[in-house]
């Protein structure tokens, strides 16, 4: 780790932070590569983790809650600790206790995270009914509790219904207050608003605003969508193909992006772009998991600034003054010609 | 195999008012009907057509031309083909079969003395092969490793190229006739001599579906592991035991449920080898005697039963995925 | 600028390979299981020189160098038996669905690609009559009114009626199979955009159902051909179909089972055969379909 990002964590840190994730390196065998990918977070923080759709978003998700194995991956090398606890040498059964209490994952909202053969009702139970201080309670109260601090109305009648019966907004407050039942201290939703309609969408980021503002949840927040991590997040993580390619904190990289893909994608954002002004699409494709390079930029097939000293190496990460990391080696060169 | 190969119907997925409920019952009552005139037609030609008629197959070739058109004539074999059907079809809404030419006995009460026992096989086997298929066909659906696709491919098409009656002659050979293990046929007198004598039927009978079991729960866990909600909940700190048992057992049992009751006729045609196999004076044995000894009538009437249980069932199945399933159940 | 994109192109087409091909193993072992099961069907005068039906007084002898899988209770060589047997299952498999595949995939074919539905609806009323009759059962009582002992053009007594009765219960199956099949390919995009372009119906017919239609409709003829031999055996077994003394496996098996506590050799034998066959053809459609999904 570099020096200028010790010094940002300590600052952000005074605490220990609750979840750290040191050059963490997971795939699944054959197909796709991630990583490596560093950062930590605290309690009441907000970490975003933006880029296309295939850039090993969703699979990050799974390895920092321990299930990339069901997906038929593994962490290569790397460590997370959560909590002082170096979870990533130890068995399923630890993860299994972080799971059930600690790190909370809200699946993508676009897909049903809800069993169509049983109501809604019996998701709650199955966890309210796990400990001590939820069965004083009594689930079904817990879990009204739960579904009107996601602003759902109608709790009640909502607890005997079945996911297909609910709208989209309605199943993504579900899937919430279903994550917060476990009573976690790391939120990580993923796509938490994608295929939702605007006015949800923003429902939906307000209350993870406030769970991060009044119970000092830390969320992590992976999207596709720039607007939604400026919502959210203090600090983002830019990836494509796999790896991270630019890290600081989110108005600095929104504001003034040092890699070119950062800067691609902002001019493709909607949000981000003024009005009446055309979008920029970046010219090609992502590349396939399959063909991640590892010798050279990734990016550099569909960089406007490439050069053929771009594919002698994969850059390296540079400290930024962002207060992140950049990996591009012309950068400092790129901001010359863009500021002249 | 044929059946459930042919007649497995995609599953719908969305909620059907109760209006389409009754149209479904009344579909399947036409089906039903339907069913019962072609196959009355079907076994009225067959018997038609069968060379030498049937009383002379009954009073034997030293029987005179005048007593062998006598009986004929009684038989009502004489009448042009629609009468027959047409009477068979009358006599069939009286609640009679018929009556057997060989016993002396009416049909129906020949399958009501041999049908219980063929259910309590086929049941049996039914509950055998679901015990043994669907923990192995969850655990190899759960699994992320690849060689258990293969495994579970190789197995099922290993266990489904075994005849029944090469099954059961094996079985008989080892474990009723080395080992001494179990009876080598016939049926008992008291429940437990009854289960010592189903063991190795029901075994020879469950090795006949427990492949496309196998293969069923094992696509659908597959399907099923694919899905948002497996995450969601093992994201929750669900244990795996819980998430195969609670959350995608039911899920798997949907397409179970059909498959099994397209199974029906499959499984009685099975019976008929198995209870000739080991003996068991039920059904099976019963119309194969009854086919072999040209006993007409009772042929007629048991292949009926046979088909209205397989309508039945099959039709019970369709109504059973409309309950089981939440996606399809009734909007009021 | 130009160099770079080269060098790209370049490594991406190395890396881009497509996945690996894998053969599997299934395919190639049954049908090496059948090709030395059928060769032995068609060499064994050369192996084992007796008459099939010849009684002689040897009666019962085990496994030897004369009699390499023992003689029955006549005193029959086993072997020759069992190798002219699976001669006679083969034939009667191979004739059987054969006819079923042609005649029901062209009714189905025809049905499926008719702009009316009145010949698909009938076929599938026809057909639910019939799968609600236990295969075996139907064929038991076409075998019955045809005549187990007819026997045409000196085929074996009780073959004809056989061959017929498979027949009868297999062509609505192959039916009804490449019906829905057709059904679906008549609905594609790429048929309407054939008609379109003024292209005759028989030309869409062949060019576009069949091939689509063909591959789903031999797998299944292959999984027929499992049941159709176990089917054979298993009336033989009954007491009908192939007729003694033709030599067939059930009925050989049928056989055995009185004396399988002395002479277990006469039941092992053709119930071998018949497993081995069925497992055959059995890994050959599970090869074959493992084949077609990694396409």
């Amino acid at each position: 780790m570099t020096l200028m990002q010790t010094e940002q964590n300590t600052v952000a840190h005074t605490v220990t932070p609750l979840l750290e994730v040191t050059d963490l390196v997971f795939g699944v065998a054959g197909k796709v590569t991630v990583g490596p990918i560093s950062f930590s977070i605290g309690p009441g923080e907000a970490v975003g983790v933006v880029g296309e759709s295939g850039a090993g978003k969703s699979l990050l998700c799974r390895a920092l809650t321990g299930m990339i194995s069901y997906h038929g991956g593994r962490i290569e090398s790397g460590s997370i600790t959560y909590d002082s606890r170096v979870i990533t040498d130890g068995r399923q059964s630890d993860w299994g206790s972080v799971r059930r209490s600690g790190i909370g994952f809200v699946p993508q909202a676009s897909l049903s995270g809800l069993n169509p053969m049983r109501k809604v009702g019996a998701h709650f139970k199955e966890v309210l009914t796990r400990n001590a201080e939820d069965r004083a309670q009594g689930w079904h109260a817990r879990a009204v509790e739960l579904l009107e601090q996601v602003q759902l109305n109608d709790p009640k009648r909502v607890l005997g219904q079945y996911g297909h019966q609910l709208s989209g907004g309605m199943q993504q407050r579900v899937m919430l207050a279903l994550t917060l039942a476990t009573r976690p201290r790391l939120l990580i939703a993923d796509e938490p608003t994608t295929a939702l309609d605007a006015t949800v969408a923003k429902e939906i980021l307000r209350v993870l605003r406030r769970l991060r503002e009044e119970e000092g949840l830390a969320v992590i927040v992976v999207s596709h969508d720039l607007g939604v991590i400026e919502q959210v997040c203090d600090r983002v993580h830019v990836m494509y193909a796999g790896r991270v390619v630019e890290s600081g904190a989110t108005d600095a990289v929104l504001g003034r992006p040092l890699h070119p893909y950062s800067a691609g994608l902002l001019a493709t954002d909607p949000s981000a772009v003024p009005f009446g002004q055309a979008l920029t699409p970046i010219p090609g494709e992502p590349p396939a998991a399959r063909e991640w390079a590892r010798s050279e930029c990734s990016f550099a097939a569909r960089c406007p600034h490439a050069r053929p000293q771009c594919l002698a190496t994969e850059p390296p990460a540079e400290p930024s003054p962002h207060g992140g990391e950049v990996a591009c080696i012309r950068w400092r060169e790129i901001q010359g010609e863009v500021g002249a | 195999m044929t059946a459930a190969t042919v007649t497995t119907t995609p599953v719908q997925r969305r909620a059907l008012p109760v209006a389409t409920l009754w149209r479904i019952v009344v579909r399947k009552l036409l089906e039903l009907v339907g069913v019962v005139v072609t196959v009355t037609l079907i076994t009225t030609v067959l018997i038609r057509l069968a060379p030498g008629s049937p009383a002379s197959n009954i009073l034997g070739d030293a029987a005179s031309q005048e007593s062998i058109d006598r009986l004929n004539q009684q038989l009502g074999l004489n009448d042009p083909l629609l009468v027959q059907v047409g009477r068979n079809l009358g006599q069939l809404f009286t609640g009679n079969l018929g009556s057997s030419i060989v016993q002396s006995r009416p049909v129906s009460s020949i399958v009501a003395q041999s049908l219980p026992i063929t259910l309590t096989l086929i049941l049996s086997a039914i509950v055998l092969a679901v015990v043994v298929g669907i923990p192995i066909g969850l655990a190899a659906g759960f699994s992320q490793k690849r060689g258990y696709d293969q495994a579970v491919g190789v197995g099922t098409s290993l266990l489904i190229a075994l005849p029944p009656f090469v099954v059961g002659t094996l079985l008989i050979y080892l474990l009723a006739v080395n080992f001494k293990v179990f009876p080598a046929g016939g049926w008992g007198t008291n429940p437990v001599t009854i289960v010592e004598h189903l063991v190795l039927p029901a075994v020879t009978l469950a090795i006949l579906i427990v492949s496309p079991i196998i293969r069923s729960v094992f696509r659908s866990t597959r399907d099923a592991t694919g899905q948002e909600y497996v995450d969601a909940a093992r994201s929750r700190g669900v244990s795996s035991l819980r998430i195969a048992f609670r959350h995608v057992l039911p899920v798997v049992s949907v397409p179970l449920i059909t498959l099994l009751c397209y199974s029906a006729a499959i499984l009685i045609g099975g019976a008929i080898i198995v209870e000739v196999v080991f003996g068991l004076p039920g059904f099976g044995q019963a119309i194969n005697t009854a086919v072999l000894s040209r006993d007409y009538p009772t042929v007629a009437g048991m292949t009926l039963v046979v088909a209205v249980l397989v309508v039945l069932i099959t039709t019970v199945g369709d109504l059973l995925t409309l309950v089981a399933d939440p996606r399809r159940r009734l909007v009021k | 600028m130009s160099a770079v994109t080269h060098a790209l192109v370049r490594g991406r087409s190395a890396e881009a390979r497509p996945a690996r091909f894998q053969t599997g193993w299934e395919l190639p072992a049954g049908i090496t299981i059948l090709v030395v099961l059928v060769l032995t069907s068609v060499f064994v005068p050369v192996i084992s020189p007796y008459d099939p039906n010849a009684l002689s007084a040897s009666i019962l002898q085990g496994p030897s160098a004369a009699h390499l899988f023992g003689t029955d209770q006549y005193g029959r060589d086993l072997l020759v038996r069992v190798a002219l047997s699976i001669r006679l299952d083969y034939s009667i498999a191979i004739v059987g669905v054969g006819f079923s595949l042609v005649v029901g995939t062209t009714l189905g074919v025809l049905a499926g690609s008719a702009r009316r539905s009145i010949w698909g609806t009938l076929l599938m009323r026809a057909t639910d009559a019939i799968i609600s009759i236990p295969f075996i059962l139907l064929v038991l009582l076409i075998v019955l009114s045809i005549g187990p002992t007819w026997s045409p053009l000196g085929i074996p007594q009780g073959v004809p009626a056989l061959m017929i009765a498979i027949f009868l219960t297999g062509w609505p199956i192959f039916a009804r199979i490449s019906r829905t099949q057709a059904t679906s390919v008549m609905s594609e995009d790429f048929i309407l955009s054939a008609q379109l372009m003024g292209y005759s119906k028989r030309r869409i017919v062949f060019k576009h159902v069949v091939p689509n239609v063909s591959s789903q409709v031999l797998t299944y003829a292959m999984t027929d051909c499992i049941m159709i031999i176990a089917l054979t055996g298993g009336l033989a077994f009954l007491g009908a179909g192939v007729l003694p003394p033709t030599p067939e496996l059930g009925s050989i098996m049928n056989e055995g089972k009185s004396i399988i506590t002395t002479a277990p050799w006469v039941t092992f034998f053709p119930a071998c055969a018949i497993l081995l066959s069925a497992i055959a053809v059995s890994l050959s459609v599970n090869g074959i379909l493992n084949r077609q999904n990694q396409k």
